[in-house]
């Protein structure tokens, strides 16, 4: 399974309300809501791979099991690598 | 002038002052700007604004801001040296809506009127405006009287206000004219835009006389040329402080903000209160030094912590 962590020079900082992505190498910033910042916090931060990662997002935000919450991981990971915030893990430049 | 500057590729036009519907020519002008598609943002008391000036306002698919600085004649005329214009603000305010146009409120808030703000914000919502902005007031022109006389608050009281008051009551309808370093997240997401176009504004004062932006008013230092005696276009390609600001805004933003995680979105916040200050256009953002030295920026914000 793939597993994708922060570029080198990208900087994470989990706030109340969210959390900021800033890039040093370009300048830009990318503010994630709340559920946003947990899923980076668990996928790219703590290195859980995406079945303990949506595990414990149920877990936190006691999602009802027939619930489907993939896809906002999958999103999460799209929009990240497409902006270069994430890189696959092994592959940090 | 105006025709040469939307060759070079201007579209939008700030219409303020001082106060410009003093101008003889206002209506015109507006008039001009509507036939010519500038967008055009008017900035007013309100004191001056008529019926049919707001019916140009509105076809020139204009937005307005108004001043507005409490929600009785007493507090609104603490800062103001004619009396009797908060019946007036108000009046243009209703016209302004009345006419559709997206019209903001102007709060400039300082020690006389911080009490009354939740009954101002009140005043706002019934007169139909669009949003509210907070303005710290700057130490620049008739303020740096009022900064003598003590009735201005400082960098610890404003942020003090702002994090005492719960900003998801008051919605979007309210909006801090603050650094965007010191909003929550939720903002952020909403506000990541609202900067100062600093980089692509040029200033053109009542005489002619052209700066950085409304500045030259203020600062003979910051008036780069007179439109009288030469093209805009040209004053604002060639003269070198332009060109200063074109290369310091943001990439070598000092202070502070060089150590900003926000620099190249918030681009020094007010650059040119930055020069009143210190001299700079590149120097940290006053605000943003004081509260810092006050260890009161937050600190999650600074790329190196």
């Amino acid at each position: 399974m793939e597993r994708f962590i922060f570029k080198k020079n990208v900087v994470f900082r989990k706030e109340d309300d969210g959390a900021l992505l800033y890039d040093h190498d370009t300048g830009e910033i990318l503010p994630l809501n709340e559920s946003a910042a947990d899923w980076c916090e668990l996928l790219f931060a703590n290195s859980f791979d995406m079945k303990a990662a949506e595990f414990e997002m149920r877990s936190r935000y006691e999602v009802d099991k027939g619930e489907d919450i993939s896809g906002d991981m999958d999103e999460i990971i799209a929009v990240l690598k497409e902006k270069g915030y994430i890189v696959l893990a092994g592959k940090d430049s | 002038m105006f025709l040469g500057v939307k060759a070079g590729g201007v579209n939008s036009v700030k219409f303020g002052g001082g106060e410009p519907l003093v101008l003889p020519y206002a209506a015109d002008l507006i008039e001009f700007f509507a036939k010519e598609k500038f967008d055009l943002f008017l900035e007013t008391n309100g004191t001056l604004v008529t019926p049919r000036l707001a019916e140009l306002v509105g076809k020139a698919g204009g937005r307005a801001s108004v001043s507005l600085d409490g929600p009785d004649e007493e507090t609104h005329s603490l800062l103001r040296i004619s009396k009797n214009s908060f019946e007036q603000a108000k009046r243009g305010i209703c016209l302004l809506v009345e006419r559709g146009i997206y019209t903001q409120v102007i709060f400039s808030i300082h020690k006389g009127n911080v009490a009354r703000f939740v009954q101002t914000v009140a005043l706002a919502r019934e007169l139909g405006a669009s949003s509210l902005k907070v303005n710290f007031i700057q130490r620049m022109g008739r303020a740096e009287e009022m900064d003598e006389n003590g009735s201005l608050l400082d960098v610890r009281e404003f942020l003090d206000f702002f994090g005492r008051l719960d900003t998801d009551v008051l919605g979007d309808f309210v909006f801090f004219d603050i650094p965007i370093a010191f909003k929550k997240i939720k903002r952020v997401t909403k506000e990541m835009n609202y900067t100062c176009n600093i980089c692509s504004v040029v200033g053109v004062l009542s005489n002619g006389d052209v700066s950085i932006c409304g500045i030259g008013n203020l600062k003979d230092d910051l008036v780069l040329g007179n439109i009288r005696s030469k093209p805009l276009m040209e004053i604002w390609q060639a003269h070198p402080l332009f060109q200063d600001l074109y290369r310091d805004i943001p990439a070598n933003l000092g202070g502070i903000c060089s150590n900003c995680m926000f620099k190249r979105q918030c681009l020094g916040c007010c650059v040119v209160n930055t020069y009143n200050v210190t001299g700079r256009f590149n120097a940290g953002y006053p605000f943003c030094e004081e509260a810092h030295r006050l260890g009161l920026f937050p600190r999650q914000r600074l790329v190196e912590v």
